[in-house]
C-alpha cells in the first residue's frame, strides 16, 4: 500500500498548494482587490513588509508548508516519470531513493534560510 | 461507389515490420473495415493476417488502429471515416504476430493476475450446494457498467502511460479488479490489492482518459481506474466498507444495502430423465 499512500501525499499536497497559491496570489497581486475588502493593505512588495512577513511566524510555517508540498509534489511526478522508462526493482530503489534525497536536501536547505531569514532578518 | 485505398502496415514473423502496403477497394454502402479486409484476402491478397470472429462487436477479437486510433474494425463503417485513404496497423503497445494481429498475451496475463472472478472467504460458498448469492438492483448497478467490456484491447492500444511502462497494469485489467471489488458477492479485495496498489498499478494511471475515449462498448476504464483509486485509499485509511452479500440459506437474507431478497431453491431434477 505505499504507492497508494504515496499517490495520496501527492493529491493532498497538490490542494495544499492550490490553497497556498490562492493566498500567495491574494497577498502579493490582488492587493488592491483586498484592499476594497478588508481596507488597508500594507504594499506587498515594500522591502519592509517582505522583511516583516519573513519574520512572521505564520508566514515562515506557510512558507515551510508551501516548501515541503511543493517538493513532494513535484519529486513525486518526477519519480514517476522516471519509472516509466526505467521499470525494474533496482531502477526502482534508486529513483526512490534519489527523489528522497535529492527532496529531503532542498527541504533542509530551504528551511533553513527561511528560519535563519525569520531569526536575523535580510541584514 | 467510391474508391478507397486500404493502406495497411505488413509485419511477417521473423522479418518484422516490413512497410505500407495499399490495396484499392470500392466501397459500398454499410461496408465496414473488417468487409474491406475480407475483401482484399479474397480478391488481392490472401496472406494477409488479422483477427476476427463475430462481426458484430461482441467477441472484441477485431481490435486494430484505423487511421491513428484504436477500434473495433467490425463496427467501424468506412462511411464515418474522412478520406478516401483508410490506414491500418495492429493494435498498439502489443508485440505483434503477423500484419494485424497482435499478441495479446501480456494482456490476458495481467486480467488473469488480477483474480477477475468472485472470491470468497467462506469457502462453503462455492455455489455447489445450490444456494444463491443475493443481490439487489441498486448493489448490481454499483459494477454493471464494467461487465461489457468484451477484452478487445482498444483500450490498451489507447493508454499513453503503458506505451511507455509496459508492466503497469492497464485500463482492462484494473477496470476487471473495479468490476469485481465492487461486487457485493465478491471478498476478494485484499487479494488483489498487492498488485493493484504495486508500483504498476492504479496510481501509474495519469489520467489521460483516452482508454474511455477509445472504448467501442462505452464501458469507461478511466472511471473504473478512479474509483479503484478512491477504495483503495479508504482501505488505506481504513474505512472501507467489504462486507459480502450473505448467501440465501432458505430464508430471506439482507443485502448490503439492506434491501430483502427472496429466498432461492434449485429446482429438484426429474427422477426420470428419459421419459
Amino acid at each position: 500500500m505505499r504507492e497508494t499512500a504515496y499517490w495520496l501525499i501527492n493529491i493532498a499536497c497538490a490542494i495544499v498548494i492550490l490553497v497556498l497559491l490562492g493566498v500567495h496570489m491574494g497577498v502579493m497581486h490582488l492587493d488592491a482587490i483586498l484592499a476594497r475588502l478588508v481596507g488597508t493593505v500594507p504594499e506587498p512588495l515594500a522591502w519592509e513588509n517582505m522583511v516583516n512577513r519573513g519574520k512572521s511566524t505564520t508566514q515562515v510555517v506557510l512558507y515551510i508548508v508551501l516548501l515541503g508540498t511543493a517538493l513532494f509534489h513535484g519529486f513525486y511526478g518526477l519519480r514517476t516519470m522516471l519509472l516509466e522508462f526505467f521499470s525494474s526493482d533496482r531502477a526502482a530503489r534508486v529513483i526512490t531513493a534519489g527523489c528522497v534525497t535529492a527532496g529531503g536536501v532542498l527541504f533542509v536547505t530551504g528551511t533553513a534560510v527561511t528560519v535563519v531569514f525569520a531569526l536575523n532578518g535580510a541584514g | 461507389m467510391a474508391q478507397l485505398t486500404f493502406r495497411i502496415r505488413r509485419f511477417q514473423p521473423g522479418r518484422g515490420d516490413t512497410g505500407w502496403q495499399d490495396f484499392s477497394v470500392e466501397s459500398s454502402p454499410g461496408m465496414t473495415i473488417l468487409d474491406g479486409l475480407h475483401h482484399i484476402r479474397e480478391h488481392q491478397d490472401g496472406s494477409l493476417a488479422w483477427r476476427h470472429s463475430c462481426r458484430m462487436g461482441v467477441c472484441g477479437s477485431c481490435g486494430l488502429i484505423v487511421n491513428g486510433e484504436p477500434r473495433l474494425a467490425c463496427n467501424t463503417q468506412v462511411e464515418s471515416l474522412t478520406g478516401s485513404r483508410i490506414s491500418l496497423e495492429p493494435l498498439w503497445n502489443f508485440p505483434v504476430a503477423k500484419d494485424l494481429v497482435p499478441d495479446l498475451s501480456s494482456l490476458f496475463e495481467k486480467h488473469s493476475a488480477v483474480a477477475p472472478y468472485l472470491v470468497r472467504d467462506d469457502s462453503e460458498d462455492d455455489g455447489s450446494d445450490g444456494r444463491e448469492l443475493a443481490q439487489s438492483p441498486a448493489e448490481l448497478d454499483q459494477f454493471l457498467q464494467f461487465t461489457s467490456c468484451i477484452k478487445c484491447g482498444v483500450c490498451m492500444a489507447a493508454c499513453p502511460t503503458l506505451a511507455s511502462d509496459p508492466d503497469f497494469l492497464g485500463p482492462m485489467p484494473l477496470t476487471a479488479a473495479y468490476r469485481y471489488n465492487a461486487d457485493s458477492r465478491d471478498s476478494g479485495f485484499d487479494a488483489r490489492k498487492t498488485k493493484l496498489a504495486g508500483r504498476h498499478g492504479m496510481s501509474h494511471c495519469h489520467y489521460a482518459a483516452e482508454c474511455s475515449r477509445a472504448c467501442p462498448k462505452g464501458v469507461d476504464p478511466a472511471r473504473a481506474i478512479q474509483l479503484l483509486k478512491r477504495d483503495l485509499v479508504l482501505d488505506l485509511l481504513g474505512v472501507r466498507r467489504r462486507e459480502p452479500a450473505p448467501p440465501v440459506d432458505g430464508r430471506a437474507p439482507r443485502t448490503r444495502d439492506g434491501l430483502q431478497a427472496p429466498p432461492f431453491t434449485v429446482p429438484s431434477p426429474p427422477e426420470n430423465p428419459d421419459e
